[in-house]
């Protein structure tokens, strides 16, 4: 089990789009993937999951990976979420 | 999408039968010439053939339809009464496809002798000239309309024509079924023609089966099926607008399918823009339902909703007030 700590960076933060690229990239992975936001645990391959944490800009967020591909898992979303900015801004 | 035709034509003979199957709209009767009923109407356009009556026949559109109204009809009991019928005889002359009198107007002995040696046939119809006009460009317009041929299925949800492709094999008979079951209605399997037709409004598109044998469907494993005396004959269509159409697709995991629907798919079908949905197939997912739902947000999004639009934007309003009060 790996975890590690991204900021959300985009302006309006994590709404359908950005909510739909995190579950599309998280589904690519075989590991159990969680996201956590102050006391709530979400799955990261759900999108209604994501919606529901409602993570504006500066939000930061644990990811907790668990299985055989969780490093490639981590760093994929810290990418999307961190370098991509899930593509806008 | 298999091919993209046109009719090069029908003949006389199949233009009766249109007539028949309508319920003798047109209200055709033979007067004469029959032996040109394999003749081929090529033509989409009409001619009122006055002016050759008259002896000019520059420009004279004999491969059209000809339209014999009031006018003409009098014309041809003058020239009979004055014996003069070197005209009529030039007319008859030409390669025409067929000749159409209006009102049930009489014609002149002289003129259906012409007709039969000739072989050009003549037709008579009660219509009058304005009706027979505006209805034979109608069906004409059918007729000639461009078509492309689709190996798919063809309902009507909701009164939304929904054309579902995909790969033999993956269940696009059995969805048939099931939406059937759910009230909704038949018009064609395997084989879709769908015609592109000229509206006011521009074009659209109407599906209708390729070959018009009656409602029956094959289901692997139990057989063909008369749908009309399955489910009764109110729930099979002869043809219908295409509104939308649904791709069945095997389940690809490493696909991204549509998870939000924010973005709206389409497939051009002869120059028109039609809606498109992909829909995975994988065992326990109830396909019915789901083409079901997906003609629903058709309706829906015509009516400008988009529900992903509508939580996105609660979503947001969210993130915003969150934001507020950390402030």
């Amino acid at each position: 089990m790996k975890e590690m700590k991204v900021t959300v960076k985009n302006e309006y933060g994590l709404h359908a789009r950005p909510s739909s690229l995190m579950a599309n990239i998280a589904s690519q992975f075989n590991s159990e993937i969680k996201i956590i936001k102050d006391e709530n645990e979400v799955n990261c391959k759900s999108i209604m999951n994501l919606l529901l944490l409602a993570a504006g800009k500066g939000t930061v967020l644990k990811i907790v990976a668990h299985g055989e591909d969780e490093d490639q898992a981590l760093e994929a979303i810290r990418e999307l979420v961190e370098v991509r900015k899930f593509d806008e801004d | 999408m298999e091919e993209n035709a046109r009719l090069s034509g029908i003949s006389v003979s199949e233009l009766l039968k249109i007539d028949k199957e309508q319920n003798s709209i047109l209200d055709l009767t033979v007067v004469s010439g029959q032996e040109g009923f394999l003749k081929k109407i090529l033509r989409e356009e009409i001619n009122r053939p006055g002016l050759s009556l008259a002896g000019f026949f520059d420009c004279f559109a004999y491969d059209r339809i000809q339209i014999f109204g009031r006018g003409e009809v009098a014309y041809l009991e003058k020239l009979i009464k004055d014996g003069n019928t070197a005209n009529i005889e030039k007319f008859f002359q030409y390669d025409m496809p067929v000749c159409i009198a209006t009102h049930n107007y009489e014609i002149p002995k002289e003129v259906i002798d012409l007709s039969n040696r000739f072989g050009i046939p003549f037709l008579r119809t009660k219509q009058s000239t304005k009706r027979l006009i505006a209805l034979l460009s109608t069906i004409l317009a059918d007729v000639f309309a461009p078509f492309v041929t689709f190996h798919a299925d063809f309902v009507s949800i909701y009164n939304i024509g929904v054309l579902i492709t995909g790969k033999s094999g993956i269940g696009k008979s059995e969805n048939v079924l099931g939406l059937l079951e759910r009230g909704h209605k038949f018009i064609c399997d395997d084989m879709v023609k769908v015609k592109k037709i000229r509206t006011p409004g521009g074009f659209e598109l109407k599906g209708e089966s390729s070959v018009n044998l009656g409602p029956f469907i094959e289901i692997r494993g139990i057989g063909i099926v008369n749908l009309s005396q399955y489910f009764g004959e109110e729930r099979i269509l002869k043809s219908e607008r295409l509104s939308l159409i649904i791709d069945l697709q095997e389940w690809n995991k490493s696909y991204n399918y549509d998870r939000l629907g924010l973005d709206e798919m389409y497939e051009n079908v002869l120059g028109v823009d039609v809606p498109k949905r992909e829909i995975p197939v994988s065992p326990g997912r109830n396909i019915p339902l789901l083409v079901e739902v997906a003609a629903y947000r058709e309706i829906m999004r015509r009516l400008g909703y988009n529900a992903a639009d509508d939580l996105d934007k609660k979503i947001k309003d969210l993130i915003q007030k969150k934001e507020k009060e950390v402030v």
